[in-house]
């Protein structure tokens, strides 16, 4: 069977995650392309118009695989731990797609609550018709490949905090962050700049007392704890324009920043942003941090 | 210490219960003016961009009142509702969960000297009202009650004022006996006399047309139903068309559906004395097109919608404010119930920049549009043979 992935929302967060299990399985994985125009051009066609960008992308990586597969993978995350929340207009992704695709667009759907993936994983290889062994050990690969795919990141960002250049902390949702067609290639334009782009999600926390719920907001809060305390010239918060999460979770880190007495752009995008925009934004405020390192 | 001098966000005509209650449980409190543009104006300058309408309304409130004399915010939060697969919702997941903490800083932000209770997070309800008011379980529990019954009785009014103001035959007179009966209420001290109350009594004054009117349930999130400066007053606008009102959920249901406690839930049931379809018959209603919670009321929205239908209904208005999670989730579910059903559903998203005109020009238009399909399907019956 044809399973098809999108690549937006949960991809981005653990990417090797579900590929490596469905290749176990012996399933053809079909991804969507990285976000380009055709696909965008879907998203803002077929998405909820007072939706963030975010979630009406993945809308148009559905529309992309809806006749290139049998099923799509649009798993159900409740939250990452006990009496924690992910974002929930997430949830009702294929609810909504067979609103709008119609019933004959098929989805594959997998329940993790409080962070245990296995029993969702189990639920759903059995009923792909996996035989006990091989889906134990599906089960067992992906969580390693998720395992290893953070510890390259945490790898990488060490890598970043012994460099040289003046280094940035990019904060944002991790399907915001590394969708660089939809964000306009920041990574890159800062890295041009002779930055050291440190996005959020590659920093190693441990988790704090928070009264914020959602996944995404209780993580952000922590690795800002741990990165912040190292040499960083300048934080850059990137959201979605509409981005329900980011409304209350950017004004604490705003707060939290201006404590260190670090610089801080926030950087609301959607569909419409111009790139000329951006880049007068990003070159003022990389101005602005080499003219406080001078003095 | 300072004498603590309490004030609390509004949320229609809420604020006369609550006010009851904080006086028998000895607390000084400072009611916020009515919700005014200015007030919207207000919030708006200081909360973030990004935060729904209702966030933004209650920081105006909070700013008025502290002109007013007031120095301690109470907020009602509820963070129970965590059973995010099966029954999740209320302020569970969408950003209500977050809003007293978020306000703190905001409005620390504005230099205000002020004191945040958030009550409903963390430890009872009832413990945390022991602790601020200082008097005895007991207490608060018949402060409760009043409260509840209170908040009944008006809501009745409130629903009752929205049959009779489409039917009323002197325009204005439901609105002058429904201000009558709130003001006598505001003073009625014991749970006893509210609960003989006949809420029917109060609008024996007003004069009707003996006919049917054109229905519409009201669907969304709930702040925008009971608050009415929220909405630019659709309701009193449906009603002055002629139309009659109903809404899938007031406060007090709101706070049954997702109660603070197992034991509060109980008491407050008998308190509203009201039923109301267990979660999971919503769920079963909204399974063939919501799977799923979205958290807020967003499948309820779905179910109520099917529900209005199945009551026959001529259609539904779904309100939101922008960007609401929940709401703005369902809302292409909502557009294929509309389609499925052949039934009209009307959505309005509210910010701080909407304009009354805007809105009741989209009324009028929808109003027309059910009250020609009813024409139509009328026409229809009478035809012989058809």
């Amino acid at each position: 069977m044809k399973i098809g992935i999108p690549r937006s929302l949960y991809y981005y967060k653990h990417p090797r995650l579900w590929t490596t299990f469905f290749s176990q399985l012996d399933q053809e994985v079909v991804l969507s392309p990285p976000t380009n125009r055709p696909i965008l051009e879907a998203a803002v066609r077929y998405g909820e118009d007072e939706s963030c960008l975010a979630v009406k992308l993945v809308f148009g990586h559905i529309w992309y695989l809806a006749d290139k597969c049998d099923e799509i993978f649009a798993p159900a995350y409740y939250g990452l731990e006990p009496d924690r929340h992910s974002c929930p207009k997430f949830l009702g992704v294929p609810d909504i797609s067979k609103s709008i695709f119609g019933p004959d667009v098929r989805f594959l759907r997998c329940e993790v609550d409080d962070g245990m993936f296995e029993p969702g994983m189990l639920e759903l290889g059995r009923a792909l018709s996996a035989n006990g062994r091989t889906l134990q050990r599906a089960v067992s690969e992906a969580l390693m490949a998720r395992k290893r795919y953070k510890q390259e990141l945490h790898e990488g960002y060490r890598r970043q905090l012994s460099s040289e250049k003046a280094k940035i902390v990019v904060v944002g949702h991790h399907y915001v962050i590394h969708d660089s067609y939809a964000n306009l290639s920041l990574l890159a334009k800062l890295e041009e700049r002779g930055m050291e782009a440190i996005t959020i999600d590659s920093v190693p926390f441990t988790p704090i007392e928070s009264f914020l719920r959602w996944d995404f907001a209780f993580e952000t809060m922590a690795q800002l704890e741990e990165v912040l305390n190292h040499d960083i010239a300048g934080v850059i918060v990137l959201s979605n324009f509409n981005c329900g999460v980011d409304a209350i979770t950017v004004p604490f880190v705003e707060d939290k920043v201006e404590q260190y007495d670090i610089p801080c752009m926030h950087l609301i995008l959607d569909e419409h942003t111009g790139e000329a925009g951006l880049i007068t934004r990003v070159d003022t405020f990389v101005d602005t941090m080499k003219m406080r390192r001078v003095g | 210490m300072r004498e603590r001098v309490f004030t609390l966000p509004l949320c229609g005509n809420a604020w006369i219960p609550f006010k009851t209650a904080a006086q028998q449980l000895g607390l000084e409190v400072v009611i916020p003016p009515p919700v005014t543009n200015e007030t919207i104006a207000l919030g708006a300058r200081y909360s973030p961009e990004g935060m729904c309408l209702p966030f933004k309304i209650n920081i105006g409130n909070y700013l008025q009142a502290l002109e007013k004399g007031a120095n301690c915010v109470v907020f009602y939060t509820n963070s129970r509702a965590g059973d995010k697969k099966h029954g999740g919702g209320g302020g569970g997941m969408c950003r209500f969960r977050h809003y007293g903490h978020l306000q703190q800083l905001v409005m620390k932000k504005t230099g205000a000297d002020i004191e945040f209770f958030i009550l409903g997070e963390g430890g009872g309800l009832i413990d945390q009202l022991r602790e601020i008011t200082g008097k005895g379980t007991w207490e608060v529990i018949r402060a409760l009650r009043v409260l509840f019954k209170k908040l009944r009785v008006i809501e009745l009014l409130e629903e009752l004022s929205w049959r009779y103001r489409a039917v009323e035959k002197r325009s204005g007179d439901t609105t002058k006996a429904m201000n009558k009966a709130l003001e006598y209420l505001e003073s009625v001290q014991d749970f006893g006399t509210l609960d003989r109350l006949d809420p029917e009594s109060f609008f024996a004054s007003v004069e009707t047309f003996d006919r049917q009117p054109l229905r519409i349930g009201v669907v969304g999130e709930f702040y925008l139903l009971v608050e009415p400066a929220s909405n630019c007053h659709v309701i009193e606008m449906l009603g002055e068309l002629g139309v009659e009102v109903h809404r899938h959920l007031s406060l007090g249901e709101a706070v049954l559906r997702y109660p603070p406690s197992f034991i509060l839930g109980k008491l407050m049931a008998r308190w509203l004395n009201m039923s109301i379809p267990p979660r999971s018959e919503i769920a079963e209603i909204a399974r063939p097109y919501l799977s799923c919670s979205v958290g807020g009321h967003g499948r309820e929205s779905v179910a109520d919608t099917i529900r209005f239908h199945d009551a026959g209904c001529d259609g539904v208005l779904h309100l939101l404010p922008m960007g609401c999670m929940p709401e703005v989730t369902v809302r292409p579910i909502l557009r294929k119930v509309s389609e499925d059903y052949n039934f009209p559903v009307l959505t309005l998203s509210f910010d701080e920049l909407i304009s009354e005109g805007a809105i009741r020009t989209r009324i009028e238009t929808f109003v027309d549009i059910i009250r020609l399909r009813r024409e139509r399907r009328e026409e229809r019956h009478a035809l012989p043979g058809s």
